[in-house]
């Protein structure tokens, strides 16, 4: 849990200490004249607040409910309290009453709740043989009217008594509310602004006979709503070169055009098999997965064609050196420096065997469809968001020796569809 | 907070309002730029852009899916923003090159009923009467004849629904498809013109020749054909096919000649015959039907097995298309007369293919 501590440093609370006793001393001298063993202000004082938000506020900016206890939940806040016993002598209770002001007459803070307080959360450091627990039973509107409330004055007073007044010794002591289920928690003010509490020890059980007492005083504040927004991202390129994607995933750039054929003129022989490459490269945060699709036609010269491979099923096609074939394959195997990386998406049949030989019934196998022309088909596809892949495709040509004289070419486009 | 000496003339707590006003005032300053006009508004579910093509500048159907926003919202109408980023804080601007003014509404699946109530070169808005939409419903809406950004990289299209017919007020939901521009690839290979024609004895597949191109029938009988056989093969990408003609005459010694068979005629001992076919033959036994998968056939005047003809400048065999290998073997045959003057008979035989690309 994380909390926002506000406290007085010691250089505040000595003044506001000094101003304290000069405030009230006069009027509590005749409280304080009956022998009271102790009477000093409470040193090392503070109270750490849950939430600085204000009362009316239990969700965040994007409306979602905050646990309860949480730096944001104004409405359902624990405060503890913590302070150091200046003075060895006897504690009954101690009444804790939250104000406007640290001086003069208290005003309660609009908004404030503590009445729905059920336990005494938690306390530590106390010595003596009777613990502290809270009390909701005594009328404390009746000795104070500063508290308030319909039913004990408990809506900006806590008390905490024991069993029986006994001695305490100087030391740190703590004592804690608000860590409970249900409604066992403080509603801070629902206003913006300061806000002191003042402690009182007493000797008594009965909140007779004031002792050591101090004020501590926390704020509440505006709450910051910080919003940003992750935008949809679909990066997305294709080239014939891939490139180092580094830590950004460098788009792909660079031209578009790949010959198939012997590397001087880029022509076919109907007794070898050609290959080539282009890529494509992904990065997408698309929760509900993407794909990559192809669109097009297969190798034409005029009316022309070069016959597809694969066959019904959709079933791929090792190379048949000799006879037409142009298809493409995911090459997992590609050599190419980043050229192939795959780790979120995945090649799709029957396009994922693109990887081996292509000598006549060589272990890598092909596949084109020219419906793609109308309605793009997927080469590979990822369930989730895609870092950075870079898919490479594999194009192979066969020709057969009545295969027609010609140029024969084709545009491919490579289409991604992210489904957020 | 690191504790600091109380030596200063602000304390601690006083430093602590005056950083908290300023810090907050920062803050408040900075909340007006990152706070969206409608941080929080509902999105269109299971949000997916089609496009037919990513082409730069292309025109390219563009089909949105999606499912309305929970609810059951009140749809009025919807407005497609074409923006070069999806964030719904910043100031659309158009991609350079998309055009929508000449979109047509094509497809309506799902909640349906909506036509284009205006459009301009980034923004389309469709409308309807209000209806309360299913949000568990599949919809689909596609635009035709969208021109594409003309630059590659990544463009969004923001969504808003709007229970106003006009989407101007009423906004229920707000919503970003990503799309992407990418180049093409093309793909090139050149096919060059391709006419393989082999002559000889004995051919494997792919003309690989063997054997001899010169046959010595020895002395001439004339109760004994003589007989021979050689082979041509054929291959073509030549669009209207090839012929391969016969040249060459007869057998000649001086001004003495064998007769050409200058129609098909079977072998006949004793007379002057030079002929050829191009057929599995019995009598003699010599030859073979062609062979291959090409689609080339033999002239007529040389398919009949055991009839022989030789006529210069025939066609043996052709295709009317490109054709795949075909193996053809010519068989010849010689018959000589009793009274044939002596002498030494040869002649040249030679086979020219044409190819018509």
């Amino acid at each position: 849990m994380q909390k926002i501590r506000i406290k007085l440093n010691r250089g505040v609370s000595a003044v506001i200490a000094v101003l304290f006793m000069a405030l009230l001393g006069g009027a509590n001298l005749g409280l304080f004249g009956g022998g009271v063993a102790f009477a000093d202000n409470l040193t090392s004082r503070k109270v750490t607040v849950s939430s600085s938000a204000k009362g009316s506020i239990s969700t965040n900016a994007a409306g979602q409910a905050v646990p309860a206890g949480e730096g944001g939940n104004g409405a359902k806040a624990n405060h503890t309290f913590s302070f150091t016993l200046p003075t060895t002598g006897n504690v009954g209770s101690v009444k804790f009453k939250y104000c406007t002001t640290a001086f003069g007459a208290c005003t309660a803070p609009t908004g404030l709740d503590a009445s729905t307080l059920a336990t005494m959360a938690s306390s530590t450091g106390w010595s003596g043989s009777f613990p502290l627990s809270l009390d909701t039973s005594t009328n404390l509107t009746s000795g104070d009217a500063e508290c308030v409330g319909s039913g004990n004055g408990r809506t900006n007073c806590i008390a905490v008594k024991k069993g029986t007044a006994d001695s305490e010794s100087t030391g740190a002591r703590t004592v804690g509310f608000g860590t409970g289920g249900g409604t066992d928690w403080i509603k801070n003010p629902t206003s913006v602004g300061d806000y002191y509490v003042r402690i009182q020890l007493y000797a008594t059980t009965a909140y007779g006979t004031p002792g050591d007492s101090g004020n501590v005083m926390f704020a509440i504040v505006d709450q910051v709503n910080i919003t940003t927004k992750v935008q949809e991202t679909l990066n997305f390129s294709v080239a014939n070169t891939p490139v180092d994607p580094s830590t950004s995933c460098v788009a792909l750039s660079g031209g578009g055009n790949i010959f198939l054929g012997d590397v001087t003129n880029h022509v076919l022989d109907f007794t070898q098999a050609y290959d080539n490459h282009t890529y494509f490269r992904l990065s997408t945060n698309s929760a509900n997965g993407v794909v990559v699709q192809y669109s097009g036609d297969t190798l034409k010269s005029g009316s022309e064609s070069i016959d597809v491979a694969g066959t019904a099923g959709p079933t791929p096609e090792a190379s048949t050196v000799g006879a037409e074939q142009f298809g493409i394959g995911i090459d997992s195997a590609d050599a190419t420096a980043f050229g192939y990386s795959f780790t979120n998406l995945s090649a799709s049949a029957p396009y994922s065997t693109g990887n081996g030989t292509i000598t006549n019934g060589g272990t890598a196998s092909f596949y084109f469809d020219t419906a793609s022309k109308t309605a793009p088909i997927t080469v590979a596809s990822s369930a989730n968001v895609v870092i950075c892949d870079t898919g490479s495709v594999r194009y192979l040509a066969n020709i057969s020796p009545n295969t027609a004289a010609g140029v024969y070419t084709t545009t491919i486009t490579y289409i991604a569809t992210p489904t957020y | 907070m690191k504790s600091r000496p109380a030596h200063s003339i602000i304390t601690q707590a006083g430093r602590f309002l005056v950083v908290s006003i300023f810090v907050i005032s920062g803050l408040a300053t900075s909340f007006v730029h990152l706070t969206p006009a409608f941080a929080d508004a509902p999105k269109l579910q299971h949000r997916i852009l089609q496009m037919t093509t990513q082409l730069e500048g292309a025109t390219s159907d563009y089909t949105f899916r999606f499912k309305y926003q929970t609810g059951n919202p009140l749809i009025g109408s919807l407005r497609f923003d074409f923006c070069t980023t999806p964030y719904v804080t910043e100031t659309c601007d158009a991609p350079a090159g998309i055009d929508t003014s000449a979109a047509t509404l094509t497809t309506q699946v799902g909640e349906t009923g909506f036509t284009i109530l205006s459009q301009t070169a980034s923004e389309i808005i469709i409308t309807r009467p209000v209806l309360q939409a299913d949000s568990s419903r599949d919809i689909t809406y596609t635009f035709s004849g969208i021109v594409n950004p003309t630059a590659v990289g990544q463009f969004a299209v923001r969504v808003e629904t709007y229970q106003s017919t006009d989407a101007t007020t009423l906004m229920n939901s707000q919503s970003d498809f990503a799309g992407s521009i990418v180049i093409a690839i093309n793909v090139n290979a050149e096919v060059p013109p391709f006419l393989d024609f082999c002559v000889a004895e004995i051919i494997a597949d792919y003309c690989q020749t063997s054997g001899s191109n010169f046959f010595d029938y020895g002395d001439f009988s004339d109760t004994t054909t003589r007989f021979s056989q050689t082979q041509f093969q054929v291959a073509t990408n030549a669009r209207n096919g090839y012929v391969v003609v016969l040249e060459g005459n007869t057998l000649t010694s001086s001004n003495h000649l064998i007769d050409a068979l200058d129609v098909p005629t079977a072998s006949a001992e004793g007379s002057s015959q030079f002929g050829i076919n191009l057929r599995a033959n019995s009598t003699p036994a010599i030859g073979q039907d062609e062979t291959g998968v090409g689609i080339g056939s033999i002239n007529t005047d040389y398919d009949t097995p055991d009839l022989f003809k030789f006529a210069k400048g025939d066609v043996l065999a052709s295709a009317t298309t490109g054709s795949n290998y075909n193996l053809f073997t010519v068989s010849y045959i010689v018959n000589v007369p009793p009274d044939l003057p002596a002498g030494i008979y040869n002649t040249t035989v030679t086979y020219v293919c044409t190819g018509a690309f």
